[in-house]
């Protein structure tokens, strides 16, 4: 067995993933090779140092209430259905970007009718201005019959 | 023997749901802690992936195992739960040490490798706990999908057949991803070769 496809096989041989025919040839490969034996060994004992759950052994009082709580989310589940239930909903996050885009739809509507206003105001402004000018045309007019009547009045009272 | 807790499951019996969550709970919840590095979120995690299990059993139909199911459901969460804690912007590289879990619930250097009997020379304990660091950054380190492999591999137990029926991957490819992760491991080692 070649030295490049041996390294590639000690990984699974470490993990006894090989047939009873590969092991066995690699067995007597590692015998007879130093290098796949340095390989070999360097594997182990970093693979070795990873050997964990011994190590972080939860308390059964741990697994009693993970339990609980997979009944307690499943039970949320059964009275919510696939919808979610509102303090899934209200997390904050989405309850902060719920609030953002309020008050952006609140932003637009207030200066929408901000703008309508103002344009109704100048709207008006016109039409009054308009009604002005034309008192003012007619201003002349008036004053002239006026003027007349006075005219006249002075003609009778001269007269 | 499985299949008839299943059975009992998709009938609506609680006991036998407890049973499955008995029998996968610590793998599940030790996969999601390699696997996400934050202990509460891990604990969500693995009773989530549970959630699910109870949302779908009745669309379970045998084709693949079991176990099978349940882990492509639970690689799937802390996929889509990295994915999302990348998008937040909060993945940490630091590594606490000789507490189990920090104030944050993260996962120490003690809890991922442990203690070997070193003596009580002040030199070698200092050397053995730079090498924690080192290993569990080097296992951090590794690219997604290797770190996948290798944690469904090293702790776990599961066979390579298995992992690439959980991956949707081809066995070659399970084996390469492998043999790459523990390669990159030991590069990143190689100044703590004499310590093992």
């Amino acid at each position: 067995m070649e030295c490049k496809v041996s390294q590639t096989k000690l990984v699974e041989y470490y993990y006894q993933e090989l047939s009873q025919e590969e092991s066995n040839r690699l067995r007597e490969h590692l015998l007879l090779c130093p290098v796949c034996q340095k390989e070999f060994t360097d594997l182990v004992k970093i693979l070795d140092n990873f050997e964990v759950d011994s190590n972080i052994e939860k308390s059964t009082e741990f697994w009693v209430e993970f339990r609980e709580k997979v009944w307690q989310k499943v039970s949320l589940y059964k009275l919510w259905g696939n919808s979610r239930a509102p303090w899934q909903i209200l997390n904050p996050l989405r309850l902060l970007s719920a609030i953002g885009g309020g008050l952006f739809v609140l932003l637009i509507i207030f200066t929408s009718i901000k703008i309508v206003e103002e344009r109704q105001q100048v709207k008006g402004a016109d039409t009054e201005l308009a009604q002005e000018w034309e008192l003012i045309e007619n201003f002349d007019l008036i004053n002239d019959i006026e003027l007349i009547e006075d005219i006249n009045v002075v003609d009778q009272v001269e007269g | 023997m499985e299949g008839v807790l299943i059975e009992k499951i998709q009938g609506g019996n609680p006991v036998a749901f407890t049973e499955i969550i008995e029998k996968y709970q610590k793998k599940a919840y030790y996969f999601c802690l390699h696997m996400i590095n934050h202990a509460q979120e891990a604990e969500d995690l693995a009773q989530e992936a549970f959630v699910r299990v109870f949302k779908s059993i009745k669309n379970f139909r045998g084709h693949s195992s079991f176990q099978t199911w349940f882990y492509q459901i639970l690689l799937n969460l802390c996929r889509t739960h990295l994915r999302r804690r990348y998008m937040l912007n909060r993945v940490t590289f630091n590594f606490p040490q000789n507490t189990e879990f920090d104030e944050r619930g993260q996962m120490s250097i003690e809890t991922i490798i442990p203690d070997k009997s070193w003596g009580s020379d002040p030199g070698k304990v200092m050397r053995n706990q730079e090498l924690k660091t080192a290993l569990a950054q080097s296992l951090d380190q590794l690219p997604p999908q290797q770190k996948e492999i290798f944690t469904l591999k090293h702790f776990l137990g599961l066979k390579i057949s298995e992992i690439a029926e959980i991956t949707g991957n081809a066995e070659g490819t399970i084996k390469t991803h492998l043999f790459r992760a523990i390669k990159a491991m030991q590069v990143k080692l190689k100044d703590f070769r004499e310590e093992f």
